[in-house]
Order: structure tokens, then C-alpha cells, then sequence
């Protein structure tokens, strides 16, 4: 029996003490939250419910005293406070969990039990990779740490950073040898209690477009001492760390902002539903109807696909950079996507600021937004670049096999190994071969046909990218790796929608045939095509799940299916 | 892809590790082996994290090994490529 409730009682608690969306004495309501935003400032009572509730303990591993253990658990529990308030997601937890990663992973004994105490007791987490100058090019920073007898002397200026003034501990990223290299990075626990108050100076609040009530600040260190147990594991160790963290937490954050595309659907349904046009309900507009199936078959691939990667990291882990990096390209393009229909399908209602749909439009400037918090899509696909001819020539021109277990959300999972998470996946691909699975499928079935379409994709991708030199691979050299990059991830993500339709069996997945089909076809064919809309005969059998969903008040989501160890779904 | 890459090695002392690396070092540098000097970093022979990656993968198929991805990270030069080969294959057995 665990100590700790199962992923699907927390959520369900988590759901009922957020209380109704629409009461307008709710303070954890829609118009408590709005009214937040307007203020740009965070949703003070959520955030005294998040810690009543005890929710940092889902970030910390269950060894130091939380309940993590599992990826997908706590997916399904941060993303229900996403489907509330993107923003209280943002500013609560989530950003303390993409600091502690790095500690988890690389820390010291000590720093684990500094961290774990820290969160277990509602404390936050900041981490520090941005320097405005420099974005996602780590090995730019500037930000310094230099030896001075015993102590370590830290300078630089790091912004936009999520909590920068209210952090009880900071895991700044900072150059600690002038050498050039891998190795010359380090990774420091900051605790502003612990250094002189002259040393570490918060800077003014980064206003933003959306999460506004996000707390944004830069900080800035100047010979800020340090012992050398501020260092996060090894000397140099930096970039390792980082990019292995960086595995874990470009899954978790695109799977929980897709919690906003399901807010963002329902209130669209119904809006829409009671919604009269041309003498009928605007329900009833196929031009609308499409729109609506579109960014309903987005939200089911967005969960499929993060639901694969989230279990990729504890099946395959030594593949992670590949699962986190393809989901996260993806999926947060599929959000951005779904949003834009969705609001097409709003017309004027997906802008305005007051009013029944007012919580739309604050949705659609969040998940704009989204990009604060992390790595840029960009980043992602420099991540998959330089990997692709190696992937073509030891992975998609061979027999290899899939691994079933990535498909089977309801089946137990290993602890996740961080050790075991490496900085590339050196070719190795057990998702993609799915695939070749599924095309193996009754012949004339329209599955196996598509599933056939997106085999003949692999092998033309593997194709170009076994024959891309290293120069074409590096982030000045051209869009074309970019794009192939980029088709991967699609591909990728119809090896996830395929897979988990021929093994997700037995779960809570519809069992119905419009699904994968319609998911494969909201991802673009080729490298330089765009999303297109669904055909009519997907649209209309997804339209009407999603209406009898909504109207059911039952979940939108595929990836729920999971128990634990024993558990019902 | 110059000949010599294809040509089949069982060489495990020291020196035919190292002769080994530098012949892949100059494969991808498109340079003669006998320029590529063991004590300097690779990345002046044009070695990136995309040959980097390509050259980890060529060890290990032509050694057996499974190594991590950060290998060239630890080791710039061939000198310092070979010790750390020569100390996996040991404990290889």
C-alpha cells in the first residue's frame, strides 16, 4: 500500500478543492483569476491552496520525503492546476521542479536533503539559465564564478528568471573555467540567506504579454561568495547536468500547458453551443466544427505524445534527448496551433476581456506566453540536429524493434534513472520503429494504409539525414536540418499516436478508429508542409466526442489510462 | 572516406589505439594522419559535436564498447582519447 494517494485520488482532490471554474465567489475560480491577471499578479489564494495540499511534494523524489517517482504521475497532477491557471502552474511549482531536476540528478547528498527540506516546506526554487544576451546559447553565458582562496566568487546577471525575488534558493548556471569546452560549466546552489545581502540584488519585475501575474525578475550576483559546496556535483559537470535535466523537463512542461487547451476547449464548446448564427447554433457550422475537431485531435496528440516520453524516460532513458526534445518541439507547436483555431472559431469572443469568454483570451496570451519558462522550439531542434545522421544510419535504415512499453500507459514503470539519462541518444531509436509495426496491420484497413504513408516518411527522412555532412548540421548552416529536425519530431510523434494505438489497448483510450487517424493527420507530411485541417469524415466523429464530452463534464484527455502498481485506471 | 578507415585493426596496445584515432581524426579533418598531433585538441582539426558524435559511434562499433556521449568532452586530444579507450578496454577484460 503506498504512503501516498494514488496520481488519480490527488487529482481528484486537487480538482475538487480548486472548486467550480464558473462560481464567482469562488476565489480559485475563473473570475478570481482573471482578476489577477488584470492585476498581474499571481493568484495569491491558489497558491495558499497549492501549499496546503502539499503540492511541492510532488517534485521531490519519494527517497528525500515526496512523491515523485514516476513522470506521468506528476504530469497528471501539475497539469490539473494548469487546467485551472497557466499561470499559478507556472509560478507555484513548476518552476521550482525545472531548478530541482538538477539536483535530483547531479546534486550532492547534502544539496538533495537542502532542496527536498526547502520544497517540503513551500519554499521556491529558482533556476537560472537565461542571460537576455544570450537565450538558449548555454556556452555564451557570462555569468562567472572564479576561485578566490576558499571561496568562489560569482558575478553576472541572469533575467528573465520565473520567482527571481521570492526564491528561497537559486541553481544559477555559471562559467567556472575559462578553458573552451564542455567542461568549463558549472551548475551553483544560491541561497540568499546564506550570502551578503550587497552580493545578490533582485532586479525590477519583467512585465510580459501573457502570465502576467507570473513573477518575473532578473538577479544579479557580484562577488557573491561561495563555498565549494555551492557546486551542483562535479566541477564542470554544468553542462551535463543541464542538458540531461533539460530530458525530464521538456516533457513535463508541454504536458502540463496542454491542461490549458483543454480549458480552452470547453469554454469554446460553450460559448459556441449557445451560440445562435444564421438561424442555427454556431455548433452546427461545419467551418466550425472542423476548427474544434482540429484542436481537439491537437489536444489527444499533444497527451499521447508527452505520455510516450514521459514513459521513454524511465524505458529508454539513454534515448531521452530525443523524446524530450521531439515532444517538446511538437507539442508545443501543436498547442500554439490549437489555440489559433480555436480562437478563429471564437471570432471576436477569443479577444474580449470581459464577458462569459473572457478566460480565452487570457488562456491564449498564456500559452503564447509559455515560452518564458523554458527552452526555445529552436533549442529543441538544435538538440535533434546534430543526432539525425547517426539515428538514419544506426536506427531507421535497420530492423530494429520498437519497445511495446512505451505505448502502455496502465503498465508499472522502473524508478527513473538519472544516471542513465546521456546527453545524446547516440542513434538509438526504439520509438520509430512502431511504425513499421503498425504497417504490418491488416492490408486495406485505413490505419495500416496511413501507418504505411508514415514508414515511407521514415525512410525518405532517413534518406536526407544520412546524407547531411557535420557542416549542414550546425545552427548557422541552413534551414534544411532544421526542417529535418523538425519532420522527426513529427515522425516521431506518429510512431507515438500509432503505437499507443495498437498497444494503449485495455486503458481508458477510445477504442474508436477516427482517433489515431485523425492525430496523424494534424501532423504535417513533409518537412516544409504545415498543419492542415481534418477531413470531414475525422472531424465529425472527434466534433461529437468532444461536444458529448464537454457536455458530460468528462475528461478530454487520452493519457489518464496509468495505475498504479494494482490500482484501477 | 579514406581507405585506411575500413581497414580492419585488433591492435589494443596503446600505440594501436592511438593509430587508430588519428587515422579516424584525420578521416574527418580530410587531413593526412601524420598531421594530426596527439597532444593538441581536436576541435583544431574542425572536430565539432557533430563529427564528435560520429567518431564516439565509430569507436564503439569498431571496438565493441559502449561509451557515453560526453567522451570527447573528458578527452580533447587523441592522447588523452587513447588513455581513456585503453582503460575501458581493460576493464573489458
Amino acid at each position: 500500500m503506498p504512503a501516498h494517494p494514488t496520481a488519480q485520488a490527488a487529482v481528484a482532490e486537487l480538482t475538487a478543492r480548486l472548486g467550480d471554474p464558473d462560481d464567482a465567489d469562488n476565489p480559485l475560480g475563473h473570475a478570481a483569476i482573471l482578476a489577477a491577471d488584470e492585476d498581474a499578479e499571481i493568484l495569491t489564494a491558489g497558491e495558499r491552496l497549492l501549499d496546503d495540499t502539499g503540492l511541492n511534494a510532488e517534485y521531490v523524489p519519494a527517497a528525500l520525503g515526496g512523491r515523485f517517482e514516476r513522470l506521468d504521475r506528476l504530469i497528471d497532477v501539475a497539469r490539473t492546476v494548469f487546467r485551472r491557471d497557466p499561470t499559478l502552474g507556472a509560478g507555484h511549482g513548476i518552476g521550482s521542479f525545472l531548478a530541482a531536476v538538477n539536483i535530483w540528478s547531479a546534486g550532492t547528498p547534502a544539496q538533495q536533503k537542502a532542496v527536498a527540506d526547502l520544497l517540503l516546506a513551500n519554499g521556491k526554487l529558482a533556476v537560472t539559465y537565461n542571460e537576455l544576451a544570450h537565450g538558449n546559447d548555454l556556452l555564451a553565458c557570462e555569468t562567472h564564478a572564479r576561485r578566490s582562496g576558499d571561496t568562489l566568487l560569482l558575478n553576472g546577471r541572469k533575467e528573465p528568471i520565473t520567482n527571481a525575488a521570492r526564491a528561497a534558493a537559486y541553481v544559477v548556471f555559471a562559467r567556472t573555467d575559462p578553458a573552451p569546452g564542455q567542461r568549463s560549466h558549472s551548475q551553483l546552489l544560491v541561497r540568499p540567506a546564506d550570502v551578503p545581502p550587497t552580493t545578490l540584488r533582485t532586479l525590477p519585475r519583467t512585465a510580459t504579454v501573457g502570465m502576467r501575474g507570473l513573477p518575473l525578475a532578473g538577479v544579479e550576483f557580484t562577488d557573491c561568495p561561495l563555498g565549494d559546496d555551492a557546486v551542483v556535483g562535479a566541477p564542470g559537470q554544468g553542462l551535463q547536468t543541464a542538458l540531461t535535466s533539460f530530458q525530464v523537463t521538456r516533457i513535463a512542461l508541454p504536458a502540463v500547458l496542454a491542461g490549458a487547451l483543454d480549458t480552452g476547449l470547453r469554454l469554446a464548446v460553450r460559448h459556441l453551443a449557445g451560440r445562435r448564427l444564421y438561424g442555427a447554433s454556431a455548433l452546427r457550422i461545419p467551418a466550425v466544427r472542423r476548427l474544434l475537431a482540429g484542436a481537439y485531435a491537437d489536444l489527444l496528440l499533444s497527451e499521447t505524445v508527452t505520455a510516450v516520453a514521459a514513459r521513454g524516460a524511465h524505458l529508454t532513458p539513454g534515448e531521452s534527448s530525443v523524446h524530450a526534445a521531439g515532444a517538446k518541439y511538437l507539442v508545443t507547436g501543436t498547442l500554439l496551433g490549437a489555440f489559433d483555431d480555436l480562437a478563429t472559431a471564437m471570432g471576436a469572443h477569443g479577444y474580449l476581456r470581459a464577458g462569459d469568454t473572457a478566460f480565452f483570451q487570457k488562456l491564449l496570451r498564456d500559452i503564447r506566453a509559455a515560452q518564458v519558462l523554458h527552452a526555445s522550439r529552436a533549442a529543441c531542434l538544435l538538440t535533434l540536429m546534430p543526432q539525425l545522421p547517426l539515428l538514419a544510419t544506426r536506427s531507421w535504415n535497420r530492423d530494429r524493434a520498437a519497445h511495446a512499453g512505451l505505448f502502455r500507459p496502465a503498465e508499472t514503470l522502473p524508478p527513473l534513472a538519472w544516471d542513465r539519462l546521456k546527453v545524446t541518444a547516440k542513434g538509438h531509436d526504439h520509438l520509430t520503429p512502431a511504425l513499421r509495426d503498425a504497417a504490418d496491420g491488416p492490408a486495406g484497413d485505413e490505419v495500416t494504409r496511413e501507418a504505411r504513408e508514415w514508414t515511407g516518411r521514415l525512410r525518405t527522412l532517413a534518406d536526407s539525414c544520412a546524407a547531411l555532412a557535420p557542416a549542414e548540421l550546425t545552427p548557422l548552416a541552413g534551414t534544411t536540418a532544421y526542417d529535418l529536425a523538425a519532420h522527426y519530431a513529427s515522425v516521431r510523434a506518429a510512431a507515438a499516436t500509432l503505437g499507443t494505438w495498437q498497444h494503449g489497448r485495455g486503458t481508458t483510450l477510445p477504442d474508436e478508429r477516427w482517433w489515431p487517424l485523425a492525430l496523424l493527420a494534424r501532423l504535417p507530411s513533409s518537412p516544409r508542409h504545415r498543419v492542415t485541417p481534418l477531413p470531414d469524415h475525422l472531424a465529425e466523429p472527434a466534433v461529437e466526442d468532444l461536444i458529448a464530452r464537454c457536455t458530460d463534464d468528462r475528461p478530454l484527455g487520452l493519457a489518464r489510462g496509468w495505475a498504479p502498481p494494482g490500482g484501477q485506471p | 572516406m579514406t581507405e585506411t578507415t575500413a581497414e580492419a585493426t585488433d591492435d589494443r596496445s596503446a600505440a594501436g589505439v592511438g593509430d587508430w584515432l588519428t587515422r579516424q581524426i584525420a578521416d574527418f579533418a580530410e587531413v593526412p594522419a601524420d598531421s594530426v598531433a596527439a597532444d593538441r585538441p581536436l576541435t583544431e582539426y574542425g572536430i565539432d559535436s557533430v563529427s564528435g558524435l560520429a567518431i564516439c559511434a565509430r569507436i564503439e562499433d569498431h571496438y565493441d564498447l559502449d561509451i557515453d556521449p560526453t567522451l570527447l568532452w573528458d578527452a580533447p586530444t587523441v592522447e588523452a582519447l587513447t588513455d581513456l579507450l585503453r582503460d575501458e578496454l581493460a576493464a573489458r577484460g
